[in-house]
């Protein structure tokens, strides 16, 4: 196993398919996991455990991606949050206002490959450091 | 001047038979702007001009999508009257008696006299906001009946690649075929509701189309380079030609980018080993044009007036690649149409195909729309 266990990603997806998926790969590739199942779960595991970084889907039960973003802004850490939003609900960027959200990457879920979703990580990984 | 006159009989003729339109209209003096007709609808919406009363306003007024005043001389009437010609708009707001704001279309119609001058001005307002609402609930439906089956598509997709990748243990030869072919279907599935998507977006004219100045020579290049693995698995030569000196021109690259992307893969899905493929940009007087020609194997002649229509394949298209989806021309069309230009081919089955198509130089038209190609 690979050793990426000091970069912590938090996973809001409520598919229990996808939710596996992704958190298999991922901790597979070495990295820590967190797991929500629903907007406001990962609103609250994001600002209690200042994830590196947060995959987001968009349409989530109780609170909504756009929800859960907009509130993490308004956080003093959440402010700079770095976020992906991983969805599969596309042609909507305009009303995710990614660049006034600051949002860094917006993909299509049924596009991307989980290898090549590490592989990105990895990048935005050796950005950061 | 030559002026209308009307007897009694025509006055009420026109007046039942504007009373039975299904809009508010109203029939204005062109000199003075003041009302000598309006429908019964007409003093629904905007109040009775003949009457004095305070439950309606003498004069309505019309405002923009943020709540301000249109301003007078933007209005169709003020329009009509300026240009002698009818005026169409469709964002105009009107607060209603119980305060509740409609958007209408609001038509201006000047009815001359001989002399070709405008004496009234026939005005009708019909309340759009119904039509707006089923536009965007069909569009809406589309994406999230596509959300809805991509959904359990990125589940298989993922799977199916960690079980290749080995994430769960090394699998034998049948093990891997079999895994293979379920992620090779997936990724069809994937690619044909992709497609629906597009079409569905180009069709709703909502897609945003947003020109910048593009560099055509990289735009393509980058395109070409995505191909040559598949191009060079067939041992097919790329061959592209532009003129050095071509100036940028004013397109969206995202949409112009999936025209190229489309017709190059086409060209080299449907050439046989060995095969060429050239695209060579040129410009005439108004339009800059590209074409993409390939020594593949054509479109038959009983095809071909069929070729652009959605979900159609040619016979032999169908023979050599199964797994097309017959959305991909009807597609491209969409693009260069809506981006202000035209699509054409030549093709003789066995020999090839030359697929062209023209971008106007002055650019393409830049539309606000709210949906994005996928």
């Amino acid at each position: 196993m690979e050793t990426n266990n000091n970069y912590k990603i938090l996973v809001i997806e409520d598919d229990k398919f996808q939710h596996s998926a992704i958190v298999t790969k991922l901790e597979k590739a070495g990295f820590t996991v967190l797991s929500a199942y629903d907007g406001k779960q990962g609103l609250d595991q994001a600002l209690s455990n200042h994830p590196d970084l947060i995959l987001l889907d968009i349409i989530l039960p109780v609170m909504d991606g756009m929800t859960v973003l907009e509130n993490l802004r308004k956080d003093p850490w959440g402010l700079n949050a770095d976020v992906i939003i991983l969805t599969n609900l596309s042609g909507v960027e305009k009303d995710i206002k990614i660049e006034e959200n600051r949002v860094r990457e917006f993909l299509i879920k049924s596009d991307w490959g989980l290898e090549d979703l590490v592989i990105l990580i990895k990048q935005r990984m050796k950005g950061q450091s | 001047m030559m002026t209308f006159s009307f007897s009694d009989e025509y006055k009420k003729l026109l007046q039942v038979t504007i009373d039975n339109l299904p809009f508010a209209a109203r029939i204005l003096k062109a000199e003075t702007g003041e009302i000598v007709m309006i429908n019964k609808l007409g003093t629904e919406l905007l109040g009775n001009p003949f009457v004095k009363t305070d439950v309606f306003p003498q004069t309505i007024i019309l405002l923009r999508n943020d709540g301000t005043i249109y301003p007078q001389n933007e209005l169709p009437a003020f329009l009509a009257l300026k240009t002698n010609a009818k005026v169409i708009k469709d964002d105009i707001y009107i607060n209603k008696a119980d305060n509740s704001k409609n958007l209408y279309q609001v038509t201006a119609v000047p009815i001359k006299n001989s002399q070709n001058q405008a004496e009234f001005i026939f005005e009708i307002f019909e309340d759009i906001k119904h039509i707006k609402e089923v536009d965007r609930t069909k569009t809406d439906f589309i994406s999230l009946a596509s959300h809805q089956l991509r959904t359990p598509l990125s589940a298989l997709r993922w799977f199916s690649e960690m079980l290749l990748a080995g994430d769960a243990g090394e699998l034998n030869k049948e093990q891997k075929d079999f895994v293979q072919n379920i992620s090779d279907s997936t990724n069809r599935m994937i690619e044909l509701v992709n497609s629906l998507l597009n079409v569905s977006r180009v069709e709703s004219g909502r897609l945003i189309i947003d020109p910048k100045p593009t560099n055509l020579r990289d735009l393509i290049g980058n395109i070409i380079a995505e191909q040559k693995i598949k191009a060079g698995e067939k041992k097919i030569e790329l061959v592209f030609s532009i003129d050095q000196t071509l100036p940028e021109i004013n397109i969206d690259p995202k949409l112009i980018g999936e025209v190229y992307t489309n017709l190059l893969s086409n060209a080299v899905k449907y050439t046989q080993e060995g095969g060429s493929v050239k695209i060579i940009v040129s410009e005439d007087q108004k339009n800059i044009i590209s074409q993409i020609s390939d020594t593949g194997i054509g479109i038959p002649q009983e095809n071909q007036a069929k070729i652009f229509q959605k979900f159609f394949r040619g016979d032999n298209a169908i023979k050599l690649a199964p797994d097309g989806n017959g959305l991909g021309l009807h597609l491209t069309k969409a693009i260069v149409e809506s981006s202000g230009g035209e699509i054409w081919f030549n093709s003789v089955s066995g020999k090839g195909t030359s697929f062209y198509f023209s971008l106007p130089k002055e650019g393409s038209q830049s539309r606000a729309g709210d949906v994005t190609l996928n």
